[in-house]
Parts: C-alpha cells; structure tokens; sequence
C-alpha cells in the first residue's frame, strides 16, 4: 500500500516537474499567447489519443494502431515544441484573449483530424476535418458511412474528441496555468461567454480543476449506468463521453437505435439533461446542497421547456396517427432532450422508425425548431443561445411592452434579485442578432449550394447550436455527404461559431481589420 | 388637431387609449369589409370573408376568393381595402405613433436626429403631406399603368393596389395575365417606388439629392434590390431562359418581394432553392420605414447591424463609447431598446405561426414561408404557397393563424399585444372585484 502511495506522489512530482521544466521560460523564447494556449490543449488531447490507440490495440476489427499512434506523436511534438518555444506575456488585452481562444479551437481541430485522416477511415483530409471539427465543438455531424465496420479506436477517438469539446479545451489549458490570474478567467469566459462567469474557487486554475473533476465525475455515472442498463463496457463508456459532453457521436449508424432499449435510452436522456445543466449548479449541488436546483429559475425553465415541446410534440405525432401512443411518448421525449440538449443522438431504428424526427408531422418538427436554437443551460457542456438568454430576452421584451404603455416608467428586467443593466441587455440581444444573422447568411449560402429550404435552416440552426442532426435531407438517419464540400466548410465555421458563442471568431475578424486599418483608438466613423 | 406638442402630453398619459383607438378602428375596418363581401353574395363563408378583408385592409395579397368571378364593384371595393389598408398604415406610423409616445418622428425616421428637418414638424401639415404624396403616387402609378397598356379600370385598381404595396389583382394569375414586357417594368419599378418612404418620395418630387445621397436606408434598399435582381438572374438565368426576359422577372419578383407587395408574374417554386430563399429573406427584411409595406423595415436592419458592431468592438474596446450611426447621426439608446424588442417580438410571432401553421395541417416549407410572408404583409411563399396559389391551399384554421399574423405585422405587433395585455387585466381586475 505504502509502495503504491509512494509511487503515485512519485509519479505526481515527475509530472510536476515535467510541467514545470515546459513552462519554463527560456529567453530564445517568442512571446505568444495563441501558442501557448494551442501547445497546451494539444498536450492535453494526447492522452486521448492514446487511449483510442489502446483501443485500437485491443480491438481486432481492423488495425490502424500505428495510424492513431503516429496522430498521438505527431500532437505531441507539435504542442511541445509550442509549449517549450513561447511564452505568455502579462497583460491580457481582450482582443488577444479571444484571438487566443478562437485559434486555439482551430488548431486542436486540424490536430484532432490527424489520427482521422492517417487512419485513412474517412478519405481526404477535408472530411476528417469535418468530422474533427464537429468532433471538438460537441456538435455531432457525421461523415462517415458507413459508421459501422470502421475501426474501434477511429471510432473512439471520435467520441473522447466529443468528450474534450463538451468541457472545452481552454479550460483544461487553465487548470496547470495558476500564474494566469484574471486573464485566465477571461479565456475561460471567452470560451463560452455566459452572461454570467461564476467562479467555483477563488483561484481560476482551481476552477478550471473543479469543472473537470465535476466532468469526468459525471460521465463516469453515466457510464456505470449504461453499464447497468445492460451495454458492454466500450459502448458505455462511448456513450457516456457524448452524452456528458452532449456531442451525439456513436459508433452504431442507428446511433442510439441500434440497441433498441428504454433502458438506454432512459440512462441517455438523463445524461443528455445532466450535461445540459449549468456545472456551477452541479458543483453546489456536489457540495451538500441539492436544492440549488430548484431555486434556479434557469434550470426549472430549461426543463419545463424540453417537457413541453416533448408533450406537445408526442401528443401531434399521436394524433397524426404517427404511432401509438406510448411509442409517441417515448420517441417524443427522447427527440425533445436530444435537441433541446444539443446532443443530437437518434434512436431511431428498424423496430422503431419513429423516432428518425425528421419524420415527424409538421406542426411537430416546427415545435423543435425554438428548442434548437435555445440550447442547454449557460456554464453547460451544451450549445445554443442557452436558456439563461431566452428568459433575458423574454423579460426585456415585457419591459419594453410596459414601456410602450407607459412611456416613462422607470422597469428594470430583473434576474433573480439583480437587475440587469442597459448595456449587458442590449449585449444579449446584440449576441440574438448575430445568431440570426449568421443563421440567415448560413441557410443562403447553403441553399446557394444546393439545399432546399428546411435542409439549408435547420442545417444552419444545427450547426450554430452545436445540435448535430438537423431536419429534411440532413434527418438523424442520414449523414452530412448530403452537402457538397463548400456547404461543409461553412458548416465547419457555423459549428465553431457557435461553439465558441460568436464573440470570439467575429473579433478575431473584426480586431484584423482594425489592425489592417491601423485604429488602435475607436474612431471607426459610419 | 392643433399643435402636435400640447396633443402628446395628454396622449402620453393615455397610450393604451390610444393603441386601443388603432386597434378598434383596423377592427371595425375589418368588420365593414366582411360585412360587404358577405352581403354580395359572393363569398358565403364568415371566415373567408374576415380573410379577405384582412388580406386587403393589411395589404397582404394573399386571397381566398377566385377574383375573375368578382363584380366590377366589388374588385373596386377590395382594391379601395387595400389602398385605405396602406393609408392607415402610413398614418400610424408616420403621424399616430410619433404623435402619442414622442417615439420617431417622421423627420427622425426620415433624416436621422439633429438634421435640419426637411419635411414639416407638425401634425396637421404632416397628415396633409402624407396623404398627398400617397394620392400623387397612386395617380403616378395609374398613369404609368394605363400608357403601358392596361385599361382604365384594370389600371386604377393596379395603381390602387400597387402603390399601397397591396397586391391584390384582378386576375388568377396575377402580372402573368397582361404578359406584357411594359407593363411589367412598370409594375416593378411601381413597387419599388411604394416600398420608398413617403419622406423619399418628398424629396424626389423636390429634387433634394443630397438627403436622399445621406439617407443609409434608402442606399441599403436600393442596394438590396439591385443586388437580389443580380443574384436572382443568375441563379435562374438557365431555367428561365436568360436575356433581358430573365433580368425583367427576377427584377419584378424581387420588387414584389422587398416592397411585400406579393404580385406573382411567375411560379417561383420550380426555380432552385436559392431565389427562393433569397425572395423570402427579401419579404422578411421588407420596405422603408415610413412606407406603405411591411416586413421587418431597412431602417431596423441598419440598427440591428450597428448595434451587433457596438457589441463586437467594446468587446474589444471595453471603454469605447460607440454610437450607432443611421444616416449619419447617432440613433438615441430608446429607439436602439425598442428595435431589440421588436425583434424579439417579431421572431416570437413568426415561431408562433409556424408551429401553429404546421400543427393545422401545412407542411413546414409552406408554414416557415407563409409566417413571415403574412407577418410581413406579402403574400407570397415556398411550398404551397410558391407561385399563383391561394390561401385556399391551406386548410381553415391554418388560414386562421395567417389572419392572425397578418393583423399583427400590419400594426407592427405592439398595438395588439399592448390591447391585449390590458385587456386580459381588465378581466383580472373585475373578477378581483367580484
């Protein structure tokens, strides 16, 4: 025992020491946050990709060990020579912190699509990057078909991407980073800016140590659970990184169909949900204090929402004699979480052609449309304008309504007991905007290449909330070969867009202009 | 009335009186025109009569009744709808709602604040000018109509359904009746006119090329029309043959569209889905504001976009004071609050029609398409409703909703929700006394 404890603090101080001996600041070093940051995450994915290696070893249904192994080698010598070659400098001007984020999730991406291109699974290197891209941000598009018969450790590798994506991988790269101070939390929150940044702990590394403890906590529940509900151990664990991540990757074409069990499905709509929720509430909940749950008005909206539009929609699909009733039921709640979550899972399958929503009637698939936008809670691995926004946006409307009545009525929207002032509101409605601008550009250009009107929208929508399948001809029982190779790369930038909030890719653009135009000072005129 | 400054004060004091004055009076407009359609005989159903008169008195021109089959009379009458429809819309948007909340002036709208103001100040003589450049329009249009060869009455009741961005025709098949290359021009650059606001239109007749050179919204309507025509062309410039008839529909469709005036000169639903995308986009975004069309208006489309490049360079700019800029002077944070809920409210009753269309029995092309088109009072959609269809490709309650949406997007939605709002306190309130 005492050997084992020994060896683990020794293990633990190598590790230190390895940390440390990178960090290390060398004076050939170029000064780079954006390096820094991309070193970093590309460290952190190797271990996954190790695993998927191992899986692979494992498994004997093909072997792509050395293919996986090299994408393994490959990212770690690229994000070690970035790690040791730069530095961070102190201060942290905003422009460099989104800078820093968006390009972060842009390297990992093509990093990510390495061991997917070497295995030589999906074709060319632009499907891999698809196939990474929708990987990393959690979205759940998929290229490959078909997706059984492809190697296990391809395969899992597409779900630990899922996994990393949820969480995000900025936050992971501020865990070791404890010198980062306030900037590290403005990566954070730059990541996935919520109207609010709740910090777990006063430190940020310890934060970001905290969410993902939290993280591996859950999906290991949700693991053991399907476990129980009757899968093998590699499709427990394949699910569980999805569904905590709420990506929507599975190694089965029928997805969740392919087991065709409540059970599963059951254990798959509480982890969607669980992943859906704001961690800052798991953490105090984890603490001692389950009853934060019911006192967030953000949680109780987010599933009386999903408990709705799954009612509503079950009771349409019913009555459109779609199926019977209790099938309706279960198809309904199952298609309900996976949108509403942005997880994008599909059980539909040969026994159960109901569940392929795609499908459903029209007054159904309409009811799904609002819940793909909204998305999960904010602080969740979940995409979407997030829950805490819709009900900003609700309550502004009201005082605007009250306004017009009474013209000079001193309303504030109020969010719990603060109030939300001017400028944070007309940021939210700024961010609605800009999701519907980038939803209508998107749905254009994606019809300009060929898509009819409900394929092109709900495609957009999908990849902007990070959802995975949308409706028409991109349904959950079909795949994204659908769009032609530009529609995918639009699709790619929706999908990282979305992923990082919009914020931070429209300011790596916009900050590139300004520095083109050489305005340090605001005084772009018109 | 007299002086526009002594009316507000008290009208400050009263704005859901006066909300609930607009509402009853498009109501009992409503009510009159059905009452007229169903005492002609010609239309036998209640329901369909509401329909058709809320299609006209909100120029929309989506129809439920076969118009060949119509009286001379009674075509007059629901081209007049349609003209009083546009009237009164430019009545409340450019004289009512200025007047009672102190909100956007016509001058405002028109030149940004701070500007010398072109158009008169009060609201008499405001009244005065926009009835005026509204009868000279549709008289334009008349004229234009008759030397391009319809005749006189098909040119009256086109002018009057044109210049009120109506839509209505006197024929099943719309433009695509005439077929005349002429007359079509001129309908097309007829609802390109009627989707200019009225301050535009004064300054045209007045030869100030310099406010019209300054105003950002009439750049971007031009801008989208012409570029649209370009697109259009070309993304249809096979199918329909190419060369200057190909130029001429894409330029009608796009009018028709950007104006929401809805008149059809071809079945749009066999083209790619791109036009038609960018069609429907067109009708959303919709006219000037101060216009007799509807949709989302320019005007808000330029502060929607000056607002989210406030948002994207504090960002990075944490202290920057940014101004959004409309026609060169700084819009003011109410009007700025005020789009944000309108969008708001807008998205919220385009969700609510679609999913209300696609649970009474349309497909989700025909209700994603027929919500924004009726919302934005156009007519025309995807789906079922691409080409020369009628609303009677939907079912009745389906109809229903679209009535609903239509009479929401001709008062721009807050009217009604405000009356309703107080009503549903009314009620509250006398059970409470109860």
């Amino acid at each position: 025992m005492t050997a084992v404890l020994t060896a683990a603090r020794r293990g633990r101080a190598a590790v230190k020491w390895a940390v440390s001996q990178l960090l290390v600041d060398r004076p050939w070093n170029v000064t780079s946050r954006v390096g820094f940051v991309v070193g970093l995450g590309l460290l952190f994915m190797v271990p996954g990709m190790l695993l998927a290696t191992l899986v692979e070893w494992g498994s004997s249904v093909s072997d792509d060990e050395v293919a996986l192994g090299m994408g393994a080698l490959v990212t770690l010598a690229g994000g070690g020579l970035l790690v040791t070659f730069t530095r961070l400098d102190e201060d942290m001007p905003p422009a460099s912190v989104f800078a820093a984020v968006a390009w972060t999730w842009i390297g990992l991406s093509l990093f990510a699509a390495l061991p997917l291109w070497f295995s030589g699974e999906l074709g060319s290197f632009d499907t891999a990057l698809f196939e990474a891209v929708s990987g990393v941000t959690a979205t759940g598009s998929t290229v490959l078909s078909p997706i059984e018969g492809t190697g296990r450790g391809v395969l899992m590798w597409r779900q630990i991407m899922q996994w990393y994506g949820g969480m995000g991988m900025v936050v992971l790269a501020v865990t070791i980073l404890p010198f980062l101070g306030v900037g590290g939390l403005s990566l954070i929150t730059a990541e996935a800016p919520g109207p609010t940044s709740d910090r777990l702990a006063p430190r940020v590394s310890s934060t970001a140590r905290r969410l993902w403890a939290l993280y591996g906590g859950i999906t290991l529940a949700i693991a053991a659970a399907l476990m129980i509900a009757g899968l093998s151990l590699y499709d427990a664990v394949a699910h569980a990184f999805t569904s905590a991540g709420t990506g929507g990757f599975s190694p089965y074409d029928d997805s969740i169909g392919h087991f065709d069990s409540i059970a599963v499905e059951a254990v798959m709509i509480v982890g969607m949900l669980v992943g859906g929720v704001s961690f800052t509430l798991h953490w105090r909940a984890a603490a001692g204090n389950p009853g934060v749950y019911g006192r967030s008005s953000e949680f109780r909206t987010y599933l009386l929402v999903i408990l709705a539009v799954a009612l509503f929609a079950s009771l349409l699909n019913w009555l459109n004699d779609l199926s019977d009733l209790a099938n309706s039921l279960r198809n309904g709640i199952f298609g309900a979480v996976t949108l509403g979550t942005s997880g994008g899972f599909g059980n539909a399958s040969s026994t159960n052609p109901g569940g392929d929503f795609a499908a459903w009637t029209p007054g159904a698939q309409a009811l799904l449309l609002p819940i793909m936008v909204m998305g999960g809670m904010t602080g969740s691995t979940a995409g979407g304008l997030k829950v805490l926004r819709a009900q900003v946006m609700a309550k502004y409307m009201r005082v605007g309504l009250l306004r017009v009545k009474h013209p000079r009525v001193v309303a504030r929207v109020k969010l719990g007991q603060m109030a939300v002032s001017e400028p944070i509101l007309q940021r939210v409605a700024g961010l609605v905007a800009l999701y519907a601008l980038s939803a209508l550009v998107a749905t254009l250009v994606l019809a300009a290449l060929g898509q009819d009107l409900i394929t092109s929208s709900s495609a957009a929508i999908s990849a902007l909330s990070n959802m995975g399948p949308a409706l028409g001809d991109a349904g959950p029982t079909s795949n994204y070969l659908v769009f032609s190779r530009p529609a995918r790369a639009v699709l790619m930038s929706m999908m990282l867009i979305g992923r990082l909030e919009f914020f931070a890719v429209f300011l790596v653009v916009v900050s590139a202009y300004e520095r083109t135009r050489r305005l340090t000072r605001v005084n772009l005129r018109r | 009335m007299s002086d526009p400054s002594r009316v507000r004060f008290t009208w400050h004091r009263s704005a859901v009186r006066v909300l609930t004055s607009v509402v009853a009076t498009a109501t009992s407009l409503v009510v009159i025109s059905t009452v007229v359609y169903l005492a002609s005989g010609e239309v036998s159903r209640v329901d369909d009569a509401i329909f058709e008169s809320v299609a006209g008195l909100t120029t929309t021109s989506l129809t439920v009744v076969d118009p060949e089959a119509l009286p001379t009379w009674l075509l007059t009458w629901r081209a007049l709808t349609q003209w009083l429809g546009g009237l009164g819309g430019l009545m409340l948007a450019l004289v009512v709602v200025p007047a009672f909340g102190g909100q956007r002036r016509l001058s405002e709208v028109a030149e940004g604040r701070g500007r010398r103001a072109v158009l008169a100040r009060t609201w008499s003589h405001n009244t005065q000018r926009v009835v005026l450049t509204y009868m000279g329009l549709t008289i334009l249009v008349f004229a234009a109509y008759y030397a391009a060869g319809m005749g006189v009455f098909d040119a009256a009741t086109f002018g009057l359904t044109t210049a009120s961005t109506g839509g209505f025709a006197n024929y099943r098949d719309s433009f695509a009746h005439f077929d005349s290359a002429a007359i079509e021009w001129v309908g097309a650059g007829a609802m390109a006119l009627a989707g200019v606001s009225i301050a535009a239109l004064v300054w045209m007749v007045r030869g100030k090329v310099q406010a019209l050179w300054r105003s950002t919204e009439l750049k971007l309507y031009a801008c989208l029309t012409i570029g649209s025509t370009v697109l259009v062309s070309a993304w249809t410039w096979t199918d329909t043959g190419g060369g200057a008839d190909t130029i001429r529909e894409s330029f009608f469709v796009v009018t028709s569209s950007i104006s929401t005036t809805g008149f059809r000169v071809t079945d749009w639903g066999y083209w790619v889905a791109a036009p038609q995308i960018l069609l429907l986009l067109l009708i959303g975004v919709g006219s000037m504001a101060g216009s007799t069309g509807g949709g989302f208006r320019v005007l808000r489309v330029i502060e929607i976009l000056g607002i989210v490049r406030r948002e994207l360079v504090v960002q990075l700019h944490p202290r920057a004071v940014v101004p959004v800029r409309v026609s060169g002077a700084a819009a003011s944070e109410a009007s700025l609050t005020r789009v944000l809920n309108f969008q708001i409210l807008w998205v919220l009753a385009v969700a609510s029609g679609v999913i209300g269309i696609a649970s009474l029995g349309g497909d989700l092309p025909t209700a994603v398409s027929g919500s924004i088109s009726a919302l934005a009072t156009a007519g025309p959609g995807l789906g079922d409703l691409s080409g020369f269809a009628d609303a009677t490709v939907l079912a009745a309650p389906a109809r229903g909703v679209l009535t609903a949406l239509m009479f929401l997007g001709r008062l721009s939605i807050y009217p009604v929700v405000v009356v309703i709002g107080w009503g549903i306190g009314e009620i509250q309130r006398m059970r409470l006394r109860r």
